[in-house]
């Protein structure tokens, strides 16, 4: 452990001494973050990974729909039938304070007269499994939604916990030994000083007695 | 238009005989189906005929299918406007890629994209020229219907900004320009075939807004007048219309058809199922024409078979890239040959 070039006085030490009741403090602290932080990622993750596989299988339903819709509609039918979509959708993205970190929340509206208001084409040209398409993909848009939030959040959340991971670690293992080994050493200077100063002080006493009293001179004399 | 008589397709029915028998019969169908690979399919289908004029064929349709049956369409409404003493019946149904190139024309204006490389040029109007009359608002040069449809749309999308209304008026007036134009032709044959395409049209119309649960004024704005059975006036369709819709097929006098339907009702496999009866439908109607000797109908019953096959064809091509179950392609065969 490395220790802090600091001069070794009380004044540092007190110092010293607050900064490591904060350190410890900031570390319990920031160690309940982590904890709670992992314990909200863990559950974000588990939500995510179900509304990944939902998100899939609605999506490859989708495809397969739009896949037949496809096959029984040329190109250019398929293009125009579907070149403008009538539903408008409004996208609302603000963001919610989860544990520090700042997490996207979506919301969507959409213009038109609900689910029966979606399709943009007329129905004597086109194939009646486009309508299913059509359908199945309203029916995957919130999900779609939602799954984008809930990564977008594990995301920033698994950051917010490597950070909060990094400053624990550097407390507990840099910071709050470096002060307290400095601490130790300032203690154990100022005690040395302190024995100095006191055998010094006894040095000087005994040279005052010495002085006034001549206690070596008359010992002397009396042998 | 004075009626043409039935000897001057003589020559029209004999070249069409002779390529009819290159459309694809169920043999080969079902070698297509029992295919895997998309490429072993294109070189079936350029053995079999399709893309002969390019040079470059085989990379073309490799890369994009859709190439390969737009060319075939195309080189089939250049026959049959070759053979026919009158081009007007092939017209009567190349107008409907005019109102189809209309519709994304108009569509694509409003969104502010460019379509031009999208038209389809199976049109008896230049897609450029289209476009350009569309865009410069200059509808002399087009047909009555088609050009009021036209205005009417526009007028009727600036009022609503709803992109639907722009199919609805140029499908409907789509099929009152065939019937218009089958009527002046005075054939009976076309006339029938016209009136049975609109049947059908309603029908899928009727049974997929009850599907879907649209209101009553969807239907009554989407349903087209001049087929064989009344859909306006008195014969309103809202809610349950599947009993009432089979009520009127068989006072059209068009039972085997409701029969079908019921059927299909009956076994609940979705639109797919009614669709192919629509087509099949259809297509039965060129039955007596295997038989004509001279005539019109022989000549727009191989339009309409090589439509069909074209249909088959993308179905299973489609299938094939994406792996869907040979089962599911299958069922959704349209009858190829009557």
């Amino acid at each position: 452990m490395a220790r802090l070039n600091v001069n070794l006085t009380r004044m540092v030490l007190t110092n010293l001494k607050r900064r490591l009741n904060t350190a410890r403090r900031g570390h319990k602290l920031l160690k309940d973050k982590r904890d709670e932080l992992m314990k909200k990622f863990l559950e974000i993750v588990k939500e995510n990974r179900k509304e990944r596989e939902k998100v899939e299988k609605m999506l490859m339903d989708v495809h397969s729909r739009f896949i037949m819709a496809r096959a029984l509609m040329s190109d250019t039918h398929l293009e125009e039938a579907l070149i403008y979509p009538k539903q408008k959708v409004t996208l609302k993205a603000s963001s919610k304070n989860v544990m520090s970190v700042q997490v996207p929340v979506f919301e969507f509206e959409t213009e038109g007269q609900g689910d029966r208001d979606i399709f943009p084409y007329g129905f004597a040209n086109t194939s009646g499994e486009l309508d299913e398409a059509i359908i199945a993909l309203s029916k995957v848009t919130p999900h779609l939604l939602r799954l984008a939030e809930l990564e977008k959040t594990a995301q920033l959340m698994a950051d917010e916990i490597e950070k909060t991971r990094r400053r624990v670690n550097a407390l507990e293992y840099v910071m709050i030994p470096n002060l307290e080994e400095t601490i130790k050493y300032i203690v154990m200077k100022l005690d040395e000083n302190e024995r100095g100063n006191l055998t010094r002080l006894m040095k000087v006493k005994d040279m005052i007695l010495e002085q006034a009293h001549g206690y070596k001179k008359k010992m002397t004399e009396e042998s | 238009m004075g009626r043409i008589r039935e000897e001057d397709y003589a020559y029209a029915t004999a070249r069409v005989r002779a390529v009819e028998v290159r459309l694809m019969d169920d043999n080969k169908i079902n070698r297509l189906l029992n295919m895997t690979d998309p490429q072993d399919a294109v070189k079936f289908l350029l053995e079999s005929g399709y893309g002969a004029d390019h040079t470059d064929s085989e990379k073309k349709a490799a890369e994009n299918i859709e190439v390969l049956f737009d060319d075939e369409l195309k080189n089939t409404y250049n026959f049959l406007l070759e053979i026919l003493p009158s081009p007007e019946p092939v017209y009567l149904f190349m107008r409907r890629y005019d109102y189809l190139n209309a519709k994304l024309i108009l569509k694509a204006e409003f969104l502010g994209v460019n379509v031009l490389e999208r038209l389809s040029h199976l049109g008896t109007i230049e897609p450029e020229k289209l476009h350009e009359y569309i865009t410069d608002r200059n509808f002399d040069e087009l047909p009555e219907i088609f050009s009021e449809a036209i205005h009417e749309s526009i007028e009727a999308f600036n009022l609503t900004r709803d992109p639907q209304v722009i199919d609805l008026i140029l499908d409907k007036a789509s099929y009152q320009n065939m019937l218009s134009d089958a009527m002046r032709y005075e054939d009976p044959f076309l006339t029938k075939l016209v009136k049975k395409l609109i049947d059908t049209a309603n029908i899928r119309i009727i049974i997929r807004t009850e599907l879907l649960g649209q209101p009553e004024e969807f239907i009554k704005k989407a349903l087209i007048e001049g087929g064989n059975f009344p859909v306006g006036g008195s014969q309103e369709f809202s809610g349950q219309n599947r009993e009432k819709l089979l009520q009127i097929l068989n006072e059209a006098g068009l039972e085997k058809l409701s029969l079908k339907l019921a059927k299909a009702f009956e076994n609940n496999h979705g639109i797919s199922e009614i669709e192919k009866i629509l087509d099949d439908y259809v297509i039965s109607y060129f039955k007596p024409s295997k038989f004509a000797i001279l005539g019109l109908d022989p000549v727009i019953a191989y339009l309409f078979l090589k439509e069909t096959e074209i249909k088959n064809l993308r179905l299973i091509i489609t299938g094939m890239v994406n792996k869907i179950p040979a089962e599911a392609i299958r069922e959704r065969l349209r009858m190829s040959y009557a």
